[in-house]
C-alpha cells in the first residue's frame, strides 16, 4: 500500500516493550506507526501528525496519561481523534476516569492480547 | 469490736451509756459533749458508729449540724438519742440521711438493735461501694468508649475513653442525644434502629460490629468501630454502646492495600509485556515457528497467564476487603457471559484431552450482573474446573427458573474431601492444602463468591471424592426484578 495512504496510528507508551509489540502488530497489518514515550511528546505528534488513532498509556514519566487524553480532547486539531487508552491498570476508577476525560475505548494490557486490539482498531477506524 | 462515739452533753448520761455499750460488747472509743467538741473527736477517732444527741447545750452546733458535718468530711454514720421527736426535727433529721433514730427513754435492747442494723447497713453501704469502684475503675480503664442511653436516646453514662474518643468531658455528655455522637448519615441510618431496640428490644445491628463515622466535639468526624448491647432494669431499656477510634488501622489498611496495588501493577507490566512478544511471535509476527518453538511460547503464555490471573485477584482481594469495588449492574446475557468464560478455557481443556459439554438455551437469559464481573466469577471456576479434571468431561449448562438464572459446572475431577468444604470460599482455602499443588493462590473461589454476592447471586459447590464436583451458580433474572 501506498505510505501515504496507510492509516497513522500514535502510541504514547514509556515502556519499550509495548511500542515493540503494538508497532510489530500494526505495521504488519499495514499501518503507520508513530511512538512518543513521554506525554509532551505525544500531544506534539498527535498535533502534527493528526493520526487516524491514538493508543495512549496511563503511567507516563513527565505527564500522566489522564492529562494528555484531557489535552488531546481540548485541542481543536486532536478532538475528533479516537483514543484506546491502555494500561496495566484495570480498576473500575481507572475506566470510569478515562471514559469521563474522553476515551473512546479501554484496554487493560495482559487482559487484551495484541489482537484483541488490533480488532478494535480495525473496527474504530473501519479498515 | 465495733468502735462508738457517744456525743451527749449530759456527763451521766454519757456515763452511764459508756457502761451499758461495754457491756452490750461495744468497744467505746471516746465520748464528746458538743457539737464541736463531736466533729474533732469523729476526725480524731475515726468510730465506726456515733450515737449523737440532738439538743447540745450552750454550744452554737446542735448534734444534726454536727452530723451534717461529719458525714460531709468522714462519712462516719449516726445514730440520732433525743427525748424530743417534733415534726421540725424529723424533718432536719431526715435531710442528714441518719442510719437510725432512737427517742429517749429508751431500752438497752432497743440501742442495741439500732447500733447492729446500723453497722450491718454501713458494711452492705461500703461493700457495694467497693464493688461498685470495681466497676467504674474496669470501665473507665477500657480503651473502648462505653456509652450508654436511656429510653429517651439520652446519654446517661459516659466513660473516660468516651471522653477522649468525642471530646466532650462527662459532664456535658449526660444528656446529649445519641446522634449527636455520629455524622449526620449514619444517624439517620441508626436512629430507627434504636427506636426499634427501645420498642421491641430486637433489631439486626444488635451484637453486631458496625463502622460508622463518628462525630467529635466541634463537628469532626472520624471513623469508628462500635457494637450495641441492650438491657432492662426496672422495666425501663437501656442501650450500651461500645467503640473505639479506628482511624490508625483505617490508615495502616490503605497504606497495605496501596502497596497491594502499586506491586501489582508493577508485576503486572513485564507479564504483560512477555505476553505481547509471545503473542505477537505466536501470530507469526517474528517468522515461521517451528513445532518446538510454538510449544516452548505456548508454555510461556500458559504460566505468564497464570501469574497475571494471580496479581488480578490478589489486586481484587485487597480491594474487596477495602470495599471499593463498584457493580456495574445492568441486564446481560447470562448464556454470552458463560460462552466467553467457558471459550477462554476450552483450548486447554481439550489439549488434555477432557471432554468439554456445553448446553446453553437458544434464547438469551437476561440477568441483572456486572458483565465484567460475572465473568470473572465464572472464569474462576471453570479454570478450577479444567485446572483439576484430567480425565473425562466438564459440563456447563445455563438454565433459569422464574427468578433466577443459573450455571452448573460439574467435572469428573477428583472432588473435595469434606474437611477441605468449608474452606472452600473462604480466603483461607490456601489452608486446605489442596489449592496450591496446581498452581494457584486459592483466591479465586473467595473472589468468585464475594463477585456473586455483590450482585444478589450466590455460588455453591456440591462435590464427592472420587466422582466429580459440580459448582451451580445464581442470579436474579431482569424481569424477575422489574417485575
Amino acid at each position: 500500500m501506498d505510505e501515504d495512504r496507510k492509516p497513522k496510528i500514535l502510541i504514547v507508551e514509556d515502556e519499550a516493550v509495548f511500542r515493540l509489540i503494538y508497532r510489530g502488530v500494526l505495521e504488519s497489518h499495514n499501518y503507520k506507526v508513530f511512538e512518543a514515550d513521554t506525554g509532551m511528546a505525544g500531544l506534539e505528534l498527535a498535533k502534527t501528525e493528526h493520526p487516524d488513532l491514538i493508543l495512549l498509556d496511563l503511567i507516563l514519566p513527565d505527564i500522566s496519561g489522564y492529562e494528555v487524553l484531557k489535552k488531546i480532547k481540548a485541542h481543536d486539531l486532536t478532538c475528533t481523534i479516537p483514543v484506546i487508552v491502555f494500561s496495566v491498570m484495570g480498576t473500575e476508577e481507572n475506566i470510569e476516569k478515562a471514559k469521563e476525560l474522553g476515551a473512546d475505548y479501554y484496554r487493560v494490557k495482559g487482559a487484551n492480547s495484541p489482537s484483541d486490539i488490533l480488532k478494535e482498531i480495525e473496527r474504530i477506524i473501519g479498515s | 469490736m465495733a468502735r462508738l462515739l457517744i456525743v451527749d452533753d449530759e456527763a451521766v448520761i454519757l456515763i452511764q451509756l459508756k457502761e451499758y455499750l461495754r457491756d452490750m460488747g461495744y468497744e467505746v472509743a471516746g465520748t464528746a459533749v458538743s457539737g464541736e467538741d463531736a466533729v474533732e473527736k469523729a476526725r480524731e477517732l475515726n468510730p465506726d458508729l456515733i450515737l449523737m444527741d440532738i439538743y447540745l447545750a450552750g454550744k452554737k452546733l446542735d448534734g444534726i449540724s454536727a452530723s451534717v458535718r461529719i458525714k460531709e468530711e468522714m462519712n462516719i454514720p449516726v445514730i440520732f438519742m433525743t427525748a424530743f421527736g417534733g415534726d421540725q426535727v424529723l424533718e432536719r433529721v431526715k435531710n442528714v440521711e441518719p442510719y437510725g433514730f432512737v427517742l429517749k427513754p429508751f431500752q438497752n435492747t432497743e440501742l442495741k438493735a439500732a447500733i447492729d442494723v446500723a453497722l450491718i447497713r454501713k458494711d452492705m453501704e461500703s461493700r457495694l461501694r467497693e464493688s461498685e469502684e470495681k466497676l467504674r475503675s474496669v470501665v473507665n480503664t477500657a480503651n473502648e468508649a462505653i456509652i450508654t442511653i436511656n429510653n429517651e436516646k439520652q446519654i446517661i453514662f459516659w466513660n473516660r475513653a468516651a471522653q477522649t474518643c468525642f471530646g466532650y468531658a462527662e459532664q456535658d455528655a449526660i444528656g446529649l442525644p445519641l446522634v449527636a455522637l455520629f455524622s449526620e448519615g449514619d444517624a439517620k441510618v441508626l436512629e430507627p434502629e434504636v427506636d426499634r431496640i427501645i420498642q421491641t428490644g430486637v433489631s439486626t445491628i444488635l451484637g453486631k460490629s458496625l463502622e460508622v463515622s463518628g462525630r467529635r466535639k466541634g463537628d469532626v468526624f472520624f471513623p469508628m468501630e462500635c457494637s450495641l448491647a441492650t438491657w432492662r432494669m426496672n422495666r425501663q431499656v437501656f442501650l450500651t454502646i461500645i467503640g473505639k477510634d479506628i482511624t490508625e488501622r483505617k490508615k495502616i489498611d490503605q497504606m497495605k492495600s496501596d502497596f497491594v496495588s502499586l506491586v501489582s501493577h508493577q508485576l503486572r507490566t513485564p507479564l504483560a509485556g512477555i505476553m505481547g512478544c509471545v503473542d505477537n511471535m505466536l501470530w507469526g509476527l517474528s517468522g515461521t515457528l517451528s513445532f518446538k518453538q510454538m510449544e516452548y511460547l505456548q508454555v510461556m503464555k500458559e504460566i505468564s497467564s497464570r501469574g497475571y490471573r494471580i496479581i488480578a485477584n490478589l489486586l481484587n482481594i485487597s480491594r474487596l476487603e477495602r470495599g471499593v469495588i463498584s457493580m456495574d449492574i445492568r441486564p446481560v446475557d447470562l448464556c454470552y457471559v458463560a460462552r466467553n468464560a467457558v471459550q477462554e478455557h476450552s483450548a486447554a481443556i481439550e489439549s488434555k484431552g477432557v471432554k468439554l459439554a456445553v448446553d446453553f438455551p437458544d434464547e438469551e437469559i437476561l440477568v441483572l450482573a456486572d458483565k465484567d464481573k460475572l465473568f470473572e466469577a465464572i472464569s474462576n471456576v471453570v479454570h478450577n474446573a479444567s485446572k483439576f479434571t484430567d480425565a473425562g468431561k466438564i459440563s456447563v449448562r445455563v438454565f433459569s427458573d422464574d427468578s433466577e438464572g443459573k450455571i452448573k459446572i460439574s467435572d469428573t475431577g477428583p472432588g473435595i474431601p469434606p474437611e477441605s468444604m468449608k474452606y472452600m470460599f473462604t480466603r483461607n482455602q490456601i489452608l486446605s492444602g489442596n489449592a496450591t499443588y496446581k498452581g494457584g493462590c486459592g483466591l479465586g473461589l473467595f473472589i468468585s463468591k464475594q463477585f456473586m454476592q455483590l450482585q444478589k447471586g450466590d455460588v455453591d459447590v456440591q462435590s464427592r471424592v472420587g466422582k466429580g464436583t459440580a459448582f451451580t451458580f445464581r442470579i436474579p433474572l431482569a424481569q424477575a426484578a422489574e417485575g
